[in-house]
């Protein structure tokens, strides 16, 4: 009777998904199977829906749009919605499109924002684990995969903590920002769609 | 000489508060103060979301910006990019004054922080006490006080659609609203007539 009390109590932690720390070997077999399905990709899109948390709001911000991978490196973010805005990264440059209003230039979030987006480019090239500009740890949850990237560069850890990439079946499915305030952005990617033929001019600024 | 001075000062009020009133506009004065209760962002409750679109000089930039009711006397107000990154992190408290949380290196500047502080404590300024008002026809202007700064506020049929800060008689900061009957107001635009930057803020819709 002691028995199946305890268990009573102890199945609700067995059933939540564990994070587990991912072995050498595993590490390797990720990289490599993420390097595969990066080899294979030419193009990619998805939806995506952004989801800024911070303390003090009563529920997170919330904006979604889609986003745009062509080999070697032209990426398109498009926010649909509650805004037009559209970010192209395309040959080192950075174009913005702010509802009509064109911009070539961000300074405030083009940097945080490229290493974002070589991130996630160099997820799908293959190209992601830099550790000379991170330290990188690997764990399992579930049938997921979650990578965490801590910045070692001073100047990029006054504005962001950590950075997590979520794969599932070897892409990224979620990217989450978190800032040295614990605030944070989600971005949850939706309906993806590898090597569908994409026209160079979705990349013209 | 005393004479003299006070005569020039006097006159010099006159004319800066006949900029923004116009002329045949009639006075009422109380001896005792009277409060005004801006309508806008007093919800605690609610976040106040709006897409900003920035003008500064030649260069437009854009944003998120969030102003919050975190206690009954100040508020939090916050800019991100629109993937999320923090700009600026300010409170502004009627007693505390203005507390920087956070800002972006390049911004951290004494000008831009006082030009943010000037904008953002009258924005979301809940009370203010004032002596005279002017009204006309449909129209009511109200002249007041905030951090030093003589502040003329602009009232058409009751609601609140303007606050303007003038410098040396000349126009330094128009807040324009448009007309909204809540406290969620529908459009806002600050103008910097004297340094090209214009914000404009658009609310976040469901």
């Amino acid at each position: 009777m002691k028995f199946k009390w305890m268990l009573f109590f102890l199945l609700p932690f067995a059933l939540r998904a564990q994070e587990i720390k991912m072995s050498e070997t595993e590490i390797k077999v990720f990289k490599t199977e993420v390097m595969k399905s990066s080899a294979n990709t030419q193009s990619l899109t998805s939806d995506f829906i952004q989801t800024k948390h911070m303390s003090f709001l009563s529920k997170p911000i919330e904006s979604s749009g889609k986003l745009s991978f062509k080999k070697p490196g032209s990426v398109l973010w498009k926010y649909t919605k509650p805004f037009d805005y559209s970010v192209i990264f395309k040959d080192d440059k950075i174009y913005i499109n702010d509802a009509g209003k064109k911009n070539s230039v961000n300074t405030g979030n083009s940097k945080m924002f490229d290493k974002l987006n070589k991130l996630i480019v160099g997820s799908i090239s293959g190209d992601m684990f830099d550790e000379k500009e991170f330290i990188i740890s690997y764990h399992k949850i579930s049938d997921k995969s979650l990578v965490r990237f801590v910045p070692k560069d001073a100047a990029m850890k006054r504005y962001l903590k950590q950075i997590e990439l979520h794969f599932y079946e070897n892409t990224v499915s979620e990217v989450k920002m978190i800032e040295p305030n614990d605030d944070y952005t989600r971005i949850l990617f939706k309906n993806k769609v590898l090597n569908a033929k994409i026209d160079n001019s979705v990349f013209n600024p | 000489m005393q004479r003299l001075i006070i005569a020039f000062l006097t006159l010099n009020l006159m004319l800066s508060c006949r900029s923004v009133v116009p002329s045949g506009s009639q006075k009422i004065s109380t001896k005792t103060a009277i409060f005004f209760y801006s309508p806008y962002f007093t919800d605690a409750a609610k976040d106040y979301v709006f897409k900003a679109s920035i003008d500064a000089y030649s260069r437009s930039f854009g944003g998120i910006l969030i102003i919050k009711k975190i206690s009954p006397i100040t508020h939090r107000v916050v800019m991100t990019t629109e993937f999320g990154n923090r700009v600026f992190d300010f409170e502004i408290s009627e007693e505390q004054g203005f507390k920087k949380n956070y800002i972006l290196e390049a911004l951290d500047k004494k000008p831009i922080l006082a030009l943010l502080k000037t904008d953002f404590s009258l924005l979301v300024n809940n009370k203010f006490k004032y002596f005279d008002k002017y009204t006309n026809i449909d129209k009511e202007y109200l002249t007041t006080e905030l951090n030093k700064q003589k502040v003329h506020i602009t009232l058409e049929k009751g609601q609140l659609t303007a606050y303007r800060i003038l410098k040396n008689r000349r126009p330094y900061l128009n807040i324009h609203f448009d007309a909204s009957a809540g406290d969620f107001p529908t459009k806002v635009l600050l103008d910097h007539s004297t340094r090209k930057l214009r914000i404009k803020l658009t609310p976040f819709t469901d």
